[in-house]
């Protein structure tokens, strides 16, 4: 690959790039023989949706600055042309990968008795019949284009076939969209399962449609379209504008164009003229669409498949109203998936439940459908206590959910408000209210995941549960400007974005400079998803340069570029893809001796520090920093699932001879905090 | 708005919440509030409104406006609508009790702050529609004045100036309000030693400052103005984190505090955090002792009769005589400790009008009296002090009454007869100014009482006095009062 663009006084990896990279990585932890079949599987699924996501929303920003005509301010930032063309080369080339790894799991699987057919023919041809002439055929309406019938609208992501026909030496179009239709279909014969899909069948059967054409040709196409919302200022109803921005979304402009085969010069110039896309949006896949739908494969095997999760509650935690006492005695600090992220939903419970609480306050981002969680907010609501939800609806596809949700909570009685237009809220807090002995106690819970209790099984988070006074304070006064009771903001232990929370991060890298200046230690870890923010990585690169030892554990796009001479020397970054998607963000300092230790929910970007709500706090209880820092020495030890970024090339971490192999997530799987 | 807990004796801050709308901006320009502020002020207040109901204080709250509502001619439809929009009770808080309020805010953060009043204090309170300034030297007000300057104020009256001479304009302006300051005091030197401050415009001028302890110097606030006047909004906005509005405010603020500083002859001054609801919330719990705060009121009154030349040893006399009778006669007029302090005023103040004019001296002294603003004393009562100083005289016959305002309550009136008959007594017994009575006793006999005395010299005047006016006292009391003196020539 071309190298990459750099910036002459502060090296940057471009973001896009960085992403791909990212991507990359995910991908080849499909090579890695020690992840069950089926995960291998459900990696190369997640590849798939990455990059649908990555076009809908950054190729999409990508495009909508060459369509203004965006051009670089800055000497050594990529325009965003030549940015596209090396994108789609990149993507081609993945994807072309992505086929090539799928073809050998298939060879494999085969072997383990799950067959994905190439050919539909002898016994499988029958059940692919039935399959066709009951499932299928009922639910499509092929279109023959012409001018009584114009071609159809393509949504985004969804699959199509496209025939190009012949008929008294006249060419015709058709096209067949797959709207709510099943992509696999598994056939249980002999002790084996045969996977078709569905365009298969289609191709298949398709001659049985237009008699009396010959059919020329037939290609399947995905279309992916541009997803994101942005919310005009001034919208008066939030929850409104993205009710109509939701059906907006499907018919949003062309980004990419995905088929199976290689188009014809002429079938491409009639599609660009039908659908209005360029040459190089077009990805050959040689293969196999679309293979985010590998997840709905649902096959138990459990030879295949990642031993179970075992979750774990601290063993001095009784699920009661005796938790409020074991609260305040000491505060609870829990490292998901490892730990059970069901303790947070029965908080929950037990205090919509309490006689004491009075007011229970909650930030909801992405939460799953059917939440426990809401339940019981209702339930509070109903038992007479002040409920309010700060509901985040731009929390991207996931609006709809959200709007659900909503409306459930406002007729339950509780306080429903929407966060401002221009800020997301990232930030995750609950605050629960209670009065004990006439005095009012807080409850706090600060978490970097989300209250969803899907994901809180595949993400690492942190969970924070303490009493503390001026904690409860902080969160208090958030609520309050997050609700719009009030603009005063007088944080002590937390630190928020946008407002204060970069400054506060520089605050500390300074402090670690000028320490090392003083030839004292000075050190940071900071364990994050993304570093993009062009302040901070300059910051970085001044400690340095100063002699500050930086580690960093970036899960996803770094724009960093370490070890380079004079520039970036003292910093190390590497990367963790593994079972569980590394989510959680902790920070050290060394602090002269100190050691202090932040958990946030704020990744380096400028998009959290300028546009989000985010938070930022620093633990002080022994217990807790200890098991942060535990979590932070798991993920530096770890050399099995690790990736080690050297300047702008990402290289698999092997253990050496004498070290053993150390896979930070199998190690707190086995050995909880 | 500001939510707390007490344990005890203990304070805890529960809540805090700020939320900012301009209403003095609509009232110092227009003279009432705008539709489109009611509206956003009923937002406001509906959001606090959610926060009592998350504590259940819906039956346990104050919610006070100052000059902003007080000031608008519409301010009770404003109290109107929110309270029909919000349930929210909105008070009008006067002058005088508002000052008060913070300056036992300030009291109670700064403690040192009764060293400071015995050595000359001078206690300002810079708000957005006012500047309060109270002066204070042994114990005693030498001048309260509440006057319509605030930096909010002062920008909406300017605001038509080109912003590159309105610093000119408000130069002038404030250096008007310190001249009328000046020509209020005597002309001592050395009067002030300290200065302390509190208001939000502290807040304004801690964004620009940053000062290390709670102290900022005049050097300080000079170079940040001279900085400042160079400025554009813009690079002031960038230089200080500031909001469009405060930057509004900061130049008429900085001058302010300046000329004030330049009349106090002040180097520096110290500053409280301490915020309004905050001080209003121990206020209001009665938190915030003040126990010296009738002697303060009572060495102003002995300082304002000096300021007329009163005859102080006759006005001692009097306030003498008449708390002696009030609490030997306790049983007969079961009037309250607040109702001595009303006496013992009125008493100190009777006779200060004779400076104007012997002959209507009483209407004199009412005027005097009335015009008094003490912080901590409310308008009723500086009323009623009045009104009982000017019926010492017995001319007025009280009972039908035209001098007694008949918008006052009945209990109040009533507790202005009782006082004015003692009062009335107390003069007769130095009708002379002479104090040829120094003492008495009082006995009591069924419906008949006797107050006995020995006199220095037989008091023709004080006798004659009596029999005049003693009448009123048996007609508000139902008791005949006698004058028994023994005198050696007698």
């Amino acid at each position: 690959m071309k190298s990459t663009p750099i910036l002459n006084k502060n090296p940057i990896i471009n973001r896009e790039i960085s992403w791909l990279y990212f991507n990359q990585r995910v991908l080849y932890t499909t090579l890695e023989q020690s992840i069950p079949l089926l995960n291998r599987l459900n990696f190369l699924a997640i590849f798939s949706s990455n990059l649908d996501e990555f076009y809908m929303i950054r190729v999409a920003g990508v495009k909508e600055q060459i369509e203004a005509g965006y051009k670089p301010a800055n000497e050594g930032e990529i325009p965003p042309t030549e940015l596209l063309t090396h994108i789609n080369e990149f993507s081609q080339r993945l994807t072309d990968e992505q086929q090539d790894i799928f073809r050998a799991i298939k060879k494999e699987s085969k072997k383990r008795g799950i067959v994905f057919l190439d050919t539909i023919e002898g016994e499988i041809l029958e059940y692919a019949e039935d399959i066709w002439l009951q499932q299928i055929l009922p639910a499509i309406s092929p279109v023959i284009v012409g001018p009584a019938s114009p071609f159809p609208f393509i949504g985004n992501k969804r699959l199509t076939v496209l025939i190009k026909l012949r008929k008294d030496l006249l060419t015709y179009y058709s096209v067949i969209t797959s709207e709510n239709l099943a992509r696999i279909y598994k056939i249980r014969l002999n002790n084996n399962i045969f996977v078709l899909f569905l365009e298969q069948i289609i191709k298949k059967f398709i001659g049985r449609l237009y008699h009396g054409y010959s059919i020329n040709d037939c290609h399947v196409i995905r279309i992916t379209r541009n997803a994101d919302l942005t919310i005009e200022e001034g919208a008066e109803d939030l929850l409104k504008t993205i009710e109509h921005q939701l059906s907006e979304r499907r018919k949003g402009e062309i980004v990419r164009v995905e088929t199976d085969s290689v188009l014809s010069g002429e079938i491409l110039s009639f599609l660009q003229k039908k659908l209005n896309f360029d040459k190089g949006d077009v990805i050959y896949v040689k293969g196999t669409l679309d293979l985010s739908f590998l997840w709905e494969l649902k096959l138990e095997r459990a030879s295949l498949t990642y031993k179970p999760l075992k979750q774990y509650i601290p063993a001095d935690i009784r699920l009661n109203s005796s938790i409020f006492k074991r609260i305040m005695k000491k505060d609870i600090i829990l490292y998901r998936p490892y730990q059970d992220f069901s303790l947070i939903t029965k908080l929950v419970e037990i205090a919509a439940n309490d006689s004491n609480v009075i007011a229970l306050k909650m930030t909801l981002y992405r939460t799953n459908t059917n939440s426990n969680i809401i339940k019981n907010l209702i339930k509070a609501a109903h038992n007479g206590k002040r409920v309010s939800a700060v509901i985040e609806l731009k929390a991207r596809f996931d609006e709809e959910n959200n709007i659900g949700w909503a409306k459930l909570l406002e007729d339950a009685g509780c306080i429903v408000t929407y966060g401002f237009m221009n800020l997301k809220i990232h930030a995750k807090s609950l605050l629960i209210v209670r009065k004990e002995n006439k005095k009012i106690v807080r409850y706090c819970h600060i978490s970097t995941g989300n209250y969803n209790e899907i994901t809180s099984k595949v993400y690492t988070d942190v969970d924070y549960i303490t009493a503390d006074e001026q904690v409860g304070m902080d969160i208090s006064a958030l609520f309050n400007n997050l609700m719009g009771y009030s603009d005063f903001t007088n944080y002590k232990r937390i630190s928020v974005a946008p407002a204060m929370l970069r400054n506060d991060l520089i605050k500390l890298i300074d402090e670690e400079i000028k320490n090392a200046k003083k030839g004292l230690s000075a050190k940071i870890i900071a364990k994050i998803n993304t570093l993009t923010d062009k302040q901070i990585i300059s910051k970085l690169y001044e400690a340095s340069n100063a002699g500050v030892k930086i580690i960093l554990i970036v899960r996803g796009i770094c724009s960093l570029m370490p070890g380079l001479p004079g520039v970036s020397e003292n910093i190390e970054v590497k990367s963790i893809i593994g079972r569980f998607l590394e989510h959680s963000r902790i920070l050290y300092f060394y602090a002269g001796g100190k050691e202090r230790i932040f958990f946030s929910t704020a990744d380096w970007m400028e998009r959290n520090m300028n546009g989000r709500v985010e938070l930022l706090i620093e633990i002080f209880e022994t217990d807790a920093k200890e098991k942060l820092k535990k979590i932070l020495e798991y993920n530096l030890k770890d050399n099995a699932r690790a990736w080690i970024l050297q300047e702008d090339r990402y290289t698999k971490a092997e253990p050496s001879d004498t070290d053993t192999p150390f896979n930070c997530q199998e190690y707190l799987m086995e050995h909880p905090l | 708005m500001h939510i707390g807990e007490f344990t005890g004796k203990k304070e805890k801050t529960i809540e805090y919440l700020v939320k900012s709308l301009s209403i003095g901006k609509d009232t110092f320009t227009e003279g009432y509030i705008s539709l489109e502020n009611i509206y956003k002020a009923v937002e406001i207040l509906s959001g606090f409104g959610n926060k009592l109901d998350e504590y259940g204080l819906r039956k346990n709250y104050r919610a006070l406006c100052t000059s902003g509502v007080r000031e608008a001619s519409n301010g009770y439809f404003f109290i109107d609508h929110v309270r029909i929009n919000t349930g929210i009770e909105l008070e009008i808080l006067e002058p005088s009790d508002e000052i008060y309020i913070k300056y036992l805010g300030v009291k109670n953060a700064i403690p040192k702050i009764d060293d400071y009043e015995k050595n000359g204090l001078l206690f300002t309170n810079i708000s957005s529609g006012n500047v309060f300034i109270n002066i204070l030297k042994k114990e005693r007000l030498i001048l309260s004045q509440s006057l319509p300057y605030g930096s909010i104020r002062l920008t909406q009256i300017f605001k038509d100036i080109p912003v590159q001479k309105r610093h000119k304009a408000y130069e002038q302006d404030i250096g008007k309000m310190v001249r009328t300051l000046k020509n209020l005091l005597p002309k001592k030197t050395n009067l002030i030693k300290y200065m302390v401050s509190s208001g939000s415009s502290i807040a304004t001028i801690l964004d620009v400052i940053n000062p290390q302890k709670d102290i900022i110097t005049k050097k300080e606030l000079i170079s940040t103005y001279n900085r400042i006047k160079e400025m554009g909004t813009d690079e002031i906005m960038n230089n200080f984190k500031l909001r469009q509005s405060q930057i509004e405010i900061l130049v008429p603020t900085l001058i302010t505090y300046l000329k004030i500083m330049d009349f106090a002859g002040t180097g520096f001054f110290h500053f409280t955090r301490n915020s309004f609801p905050h001080s209003m919330f121990l206020y209001y719990s009665k938190k915030i002792k003040d126990p010296r705060l009738y002697n303060r009121f009572k060495n102003t009154l002995y300082y304002i009769g000096e300021k007329y030349s009163f005859d102080e040893n006759h006005a001692k006399t009097v306030a003498k005589f008449a708390l002696k009778l009030f609490s030997k006669l306790k049983k007969i007029h079961s009037l309250k400790w607040k109702d001595r302090q009303l006496l013992e005023s009125a008493a100190i103040l009777h006779d200060t009008g004779y400076i104007i004019d012997a002959k209507h001296h009483e209407k004199h002294s009412y005027n005097i009296a009335k015009s008094i603003e003490f912080p901590g004393y409310s308008k009723e009562f500086i009323e009623m002090m009045a009104i009982i100083s000017s019926l010492h005289k017995e001319k007025y016959d009280i009972n039908n009454n035209y001098e007694v305002p008949s918008n006052l309550p009945i209990e109040k009136r009533l507790i202005i007869y009782k006082l004015t008959s003692i009062l009335r007594i107390a003069d007769a017994l130095d009708a002379s100014h002479e104090q040829l009575i120094t003492d008495f006793d009082i006995k009591i006999e069924s419906n008949n009482i006797y107050i006995k005395t020995n006199a220095k010299k037989y008091p023709y005047l004080e006798y004659f006095s009596f029999n005049k006016k003693s009448k009123i006292f048996t007609r508000i009391f139902g008791a005949k009062i006698t004058l028994e003196i023994n005198s050696n020539f007698k």
